[in-house]
């Protein structure tokens, strides 16, 4: 049996994968939940070992594998990086230390959604803001760092040795996008927080700070001030313009990621939705039909692949299907086995 | 008639003074310009005059721009230059004007109003305003406004994904800044290419010593800037600290203990070049520091360029492409190396600089810089907002009539 857990605030979600069989629970994070957690669990299962998966999503300096065996030391540097993302954090945290006490015979690995970023260059990472907050770790971590990787990798096996340079672009509920040269991350849209970048449903994205310091001076608390940017912002205020907003910041970020990475070998899209992005991603790719992207009229389907681009295209496209939660569970088993054996 | 143009900088104070003649054919008289206006540096606030010739240096301590406007005003009465009408550049008029007025005191109390807009340029450029009030309180003064030439930038570029409720209650978009420089870029490089202006793709980077943008521009219509609401967002710049994740303030403040308007100042005045070379605001004297031991001083210069180049990047796709890449004010005019590294590994889009005609071009004049078989022409311009100040000033005093 798997059991993966994410931070959702103000709950806390998991997936469950049993026989074959998988199902999904959530339930707000608070005092009383993790003995009902612990009750749902020992109910499900009969006697079998657990594999539990922990995702934190910023790790800051501190987690630097995107997978591994959650142990006591790396319990310790959990708790160092609550204070990057305080409420998604320490929710996964508390879970993932309450968890591996009580099922301490079980086996317990811990994903890291910023790792990939963690040698991200310097003058990509680094905000103009005075230098002595830099060291105090005041930088952009990047995000969702175990689909671009994974995105890396699928281009360099459908599309061979010859790319280097890939753009990587996930459209979820919070889109956001990476540039990576040779394996290695070069710029990401997600900063300190996921609210800088794209917007997402409810995250405004991009704003001038200005905006924010004016609020305040009229009367809006910064707690307010929170809310509004992380949770009552984003697309969701923009019914009708959101499409053409949404666009326009993809192909501002794939234009500026070119430039540092000085060209263009392939662009992969990950979604876990080929109904509603096929419109998005096709508009994107003709946007680069400038640098020699050629669109293939006819998708050639392959078992969650799908191939964007003409044979003779200068730049490759690739669409990926993303079922976060099988992906984690291979990665999990992946590791898990390696370790035993 | 003659008239004086004041422009603030972030960190100089333009001056020229254009008599206009019946023709109606303006002309300079005299020009001048207040430098490191209140720059943290090694090297001394200097004015220079330039009047029939001949140029005048004057080194001098100047903590401020109305301290600069003083010594340009006695400057002009010492040289019995007589003035009939002033025109100010403001930065950002926001959703009180969309066009340039003459002063009333009811123009006066709309500006106080913009001033927390563009908190560094707005609050010293009514200073001066009200310097020259005090001084000629009889002569006319006019403002221009640097938000004019971006009015046509798509909702798609400038909607913040903001509750419509606060959006038109504070009137929060993008607005652009640099406007007066943009629009005479926008109308003279067409005739360096020797294309009708309509059919013009470019990226202009507008780079000077205190503040820069870069704006997409095409058949000379606005398409969208890197500055924003204020022009506080966008490139590195001298003190402030162009994109930033918005959330970074709120956690500031809670973490560090900030006030709203330390913080405030800090993003505007202490960050950017200044902030992380720990030296200096001034790119130039980042660039002499960077063989020396000086770990920031690489630093801030590869941010400086990493950020223009993502704008370029960014606005070049969103054109499909582009004719000109060009090179205005004094940064983008004077330095070489930044047009270098900045052109480096751009062949994916055809931007390939001629390094010996880079270096080689002079800043006072428009040079042509890329590669002979390059599909993009690169263009150094000097920026002239003053002239474009006047032309506002004339245009304002035949509609009088």
């Amino acid at each position: 049996m798997i059991i993966i857990f994410e931070p959702d605030p103000p709950f806390i979600r998991w997936r469950t994968v049993k026989n074959g069989r998988s199902s999904r629970d959530r339930i707000i994070f608070g005092g009383s939940c993790f003995d009902k957690v612990r009750q749902k669990i020992a109910k499900e299962n009969n006697g079998e070992r657990i594999l539990f998966g922990y995702l934190l999503p910023n790790g800051g300096e501190e987690i630097d594998k995107p997978v591994s065996i959650l142990t006591g030391r790396s319990l310790a540097r959990m708790e160092k990086c609550v204070r990057f993302l305080p409420e998604h954090n320490s929710i996964i945290y508390k879970m993932a230390k309450y968890l591996s006490m009580e099922f301490a015979d079980h086996r317990h690995v811990l994903f890291c959604d910023t790792s990939f970023f963690i040698c991200l260059p310097d003058k990509a990472s680094t905000y103009a803001i005075p230098y002595e907050l830099s060291k105090k770790g005041v930088r952009r971590y990047g995000g969702y760092g175990l689909c671009h990787e994974r995105a890396w990798e699928e281009a360099r096996r459908v599309f061979g040795r010859g790319v280097q340079k890939v753009i990587s672009v996930y459209l979820g509920n919070a889109a956001n996008i990476a540039a990576i040269k040779n394996g290695a991350p070069v710029e990401t849209t997600v900063g300190f927080t996921s609210v800088e970048g794209i917007p997402s449903q409810t995250a405004c994205g991009d704003i001038d700070p200005t905006i924010i310091f004016q609020l305040n001076a009229e009367g809006m608390s910064f707690e307010r001030i929170n809310d509004l940017l992380s949770r009552g912002s984003g697309l969701n205020c923009l019914p009708d313009q959101a499409p053409e907003i949404l666009k326009y910041h993809i192909a501002r970020y794939t234009g500026a990621f070119i430039s540092v990475l000085g060209g263009i070998d392939a662009i992969v899209f990950t979604a876990d939705n080929a109904k509603n992005t096929k419109t998005l991603i096709l508009r994107i790719c003709h946007l680069l039909d400038f640098l020699g992207f050629k669109s293939r009229i006819k998708i050639r389907k392959t078992d969650g692949r799908t191939i964007l681009s003409k044979g003779n295209s200068k730049i490759k496209g690739l669409y990926l299907q993303y079922d976060k939660w099988k992906m984690l569970s291979e990665k999990a088993i992946a590791l898990a086995h390696d370790k035993e054996t | 008639m003659n008239i004086l143009v004041f422009n603030c900088g972030s960190s100089s104070l333009t001056y020229n003074v254009f008599g206009i003649a019946a023709s109606k054919d303006q002309k300079e008289i005299i020009s001048g310009k207040a430098h490191r206006v209140g720059v943290k540096g090694k090297e001394p606030s200097f004015i220079e005059h330039r009047f029939q010739q001949s140029v005048r240096k004057d080194v001098v301590p100047i903590k401020s721009h109305d301290q600069a406007a003083i010594l340009i005003l006695r400057h002009l009465s010492e040289s019995d230059i007589g003035i009939d009408y002033i025109g100010h550049r403001f930065v950002n008029g926001g959703a009180y004007f969309s066009r340039s007025v003459f002063i009333d005191r009811n123009v006066l109390n709309k500006l106080y109003l913009c001033l927390p807009l563009a908190p560094i340029h707005n609050p010293v450029t009514l200073a001066v305003m009200r310097e020259c009030s005090k001084r000629f309180p009889r002569i006319k003064q006019y403002v221009t406004f640097d938000t004019a030439f971006h009015s046509t930038i798509p909702y798609y570029a400038y909607t913040y994904a903001l509750p419509e409720k606060i959006r038109k209650r504070f009137g929060f978009r993008k607005y652009g800044f640099h406007g007066l420089s943009y629009s005479y870029v926008a109308k003279t490089v067409p005739g360096i290419l020797k294309r009708p202006p309509e059919k013009v793709k470019m990226v202009a980077c507008h780079l000077g010593t205190g503040g820069s943008s870069v704006a997409a521009i095409n058949g000379g219509i606005s398409l969208d800037n890197s500055m924003g609401y204020s022009p506080l967002p966008g490139l590195m710049m001298s003190t402030r600290c162009g994109d930033i994740d918005p959330m970074l303030a709120i956690y500031l403040m809670a973490t560090y203990g900030y006030r709203p308007d330390q913080l405030m100042d800090m993003l505007n005045k202490d960050s950017g070049l200044l902030g992380i070379s720990g030296f200096s605001s001034d790119i130039r004297d980042i660039i002499h520091r960077i063989s020396t031991e000086e770990e920031q001083a690489g630093l801030a210069l590869e941010m400086y360029i990493h950020r223009l180049k993502k704008y370029i990047g960014s606005y070049i796709t969103i054109l499909g492409g582009i004719d000109a890449l060009v090179f205005t004010d004094d940064i983008g005019l004077r330095n070489p190396l930044i047009r270098e590294k900045v052109c480096r590994e751009m062949e994916w889009c055809g931007i390939v600089l001629d390094k010996r005609l880079n270096r080689k071009a002079v800043g006072n004049v428009i040079s042509v810089l890329n590669a002979k078989n390059a599909s993009v022409k690169i263009v150094s311009i000097p920026a002239e907002e003053e002239l474009a100040i006047c032309l506002e000033g004339l245009k304002l005093l035949k509609a009088k009539r």
